[in-house]
């Protein structure tokens, strides 16, 4: 359609072709910009990673020690806000003497890592404190332990964000790895 | 008109694979790779009642538009199966909102993410494409309006011969100054157009046949000129009934 043959329609008709126009427009930029940004999450997501590569632990007492790194990164353009991080490792064993399946809480930490900034990448190690842990449980598990068997350390996991904005909201909770069997290079 | 038809058929596919071909393909192939995992099937519950909805939906949307092409681009069923259609595509996108928020939990994990604020963007499109409706309707009454006149002006004198004396009788018409301007404008294309179509045969006179007399009758019915929210007469008493043989040749003359 010329410019001429335009400017002889009318308002009505004007107004047709700039609404298809602009239903066009719209719909092709929020296409690509809903495909771009899903797949930036996705990558961000695969990117997601506890132990990060490093990862130590240490559980005699009375000077317990834990640290692991989390890694992610965010490609997009908008910060990945709020990034939390909770962790608690459980002992899970069978008490011989009582035929007792156990499960104890011995160590949780919450971390709020704040936000991760566009075209960055995320590298943080969470290192324990004493009072992360419960020093008694894990005690009385060393001075008892030859009375136990089927003993597991396991973690929990539970990672929350927001991307795009925090309009994007994210959380991710697993339960019972175990800890020992977690792929890492510098596991003892 | 034929091109009309030929828009219906292209903008019903599409539609049609839009809203129920495209979620089946997305429904079928998330069941053959989900029923590989563990908790695939769980998930394909939680997503499944979804799905259905939207595909529903979707030949709703479909049906409706399909419905809407039945009727004469002028009529009011015409609009209102375009308008319905873009509702009910509103309330799919607002289904398809709930698949992004994906909230899965198993014995031992625990997944969610919500990116539906990407889909409520989409919504933007029907809204717009309902005004775009408004607009064309009201493009496509006033140009039938246009057709109405041309043609009864020929059903009432049946001695017309040429354009000439057809733009002569229109400019004298009890109508307003800028609609007939309009009109005479494109009376010729307007002509050539009827005369492709059928509507008018020209041997002698102009004259309408068979198909152009029932077109006259349907648009007589319409009583476009009247309509509520669509006025193309500023005075409301200037009602077309007053245009009769009589008047014709009172005001033009043979």
């Amino acid at each position: 359609m010329s410019l001429k043959s335009i400017r002889k329609l009318k308002k009505s008709q004007k107004t047709s072709y700039l609404l298809l126009f602009v239903i066009f427009t719209y719909s092709t930029v929020i296409t690509v910009h809903t495909g771009v940004e899903s797949s930036i999450i996705n990558s961000a997501l695969d990117t997601l990673a506890i132990p990060n590569g490093f990862y130590f632990i240490n559980l005699s007492t009375p000077e317990p020690e834990f640290h692991i790194s989390v890694g992610l990164s965010n490609k997009g353009f908008a910060d990945i806000t709020n990034f939390e991080v909770n962790l608690t490792l459980n002992l899970s064993y069978l008490n011989i003497p009582a035929n007792q399946n156990i499960y104890e809480k011995f160590f949780e930490k919450q971390t709020i890592v704040g936000n991760i900034r566009s075209f960055s990448n995320l590298n943080h190690t969470i290192s324990s404190e004493i009072k992360d842990f419960n020093i008694s449980v894990l005690s009385n598990f060393w001075i008892n332990a030859m009375n136990y068997s089927n003993v597991k350390f396991l973690m929990d996991i539970g990672i929350s964000c927001g991307f795009y904005f925090g309009l994007i909201p994210f959380n991710i909770y697993t339960k019972d790895r175990d800890l020992f069997s977690l792929n890492c290079p510098t596991c003892t | 008109m034929h091109l009309d038809r030929l828009y219906g058929i292209i903008y019903t596919t599409i539609t049609m694979f839009a809203t129920v071909i495209a979620p089946l393909i997305i429904y079928i192939s998330l069941k053959l790779n989900l029923s590989l995992y563990e908790d695939g099937e769980r998930i394909l519950i939680e997503i499944e009642p979804i799905f259905v909805i939207s595909i529903f939906l979707g030949l709703i949307t479909t049906v409706c538009i399909l419905l809407g092409y039945f009727f004469k681009p002028f009529s009011f069923q015409r609009f209102g199966f375009f308008v319905s259609t873009n509702i009910v595509y509103c309330i799919d996108i607002l289904v398809w909102s709930s698949i992004s928020s994906f909230r899965i939990r198993t014995n031992e994990s625990f997944i969610f993410i919500d990116q539906s604020i990407l889909y409520y963007y989409y919504l933007v499109i029907p809204l717009l494409a309902i005004v775009k409706n408004f607009c064309d309707f009201k493009n496509k009454r006033e140009r039938w309006r246009d057709y109405y006149i041309i043609l009864k002006t020929v059903y009432l004198k049946n001695n017309l011969h040429s354009l000439k004396q057809i733009n002569k009788y229109i400019r004298v018409l009890y109508l307003e100054k800028d609609l007939i301007k309009g009109i005479l404008k494109n009376t010729s294309s307007y002509i050539m157009k009827f005369k492709k179509l059928g509507i008018i045969k020209h041997s002698e006179n102009y004259k309408l046949t068979a198909k152009g007399k029932r077109l006259v009758n349907q648009l007589e019915k319409l009583k476009m000129y009247r309509d509520l929210g669509l006025m193309f007469f500023e005075d409301k008493n200037k009602k077309f009934e007053m245009w009769t043989e009589k008047d014709l040749n009172d005001l033009g003359g043979n």
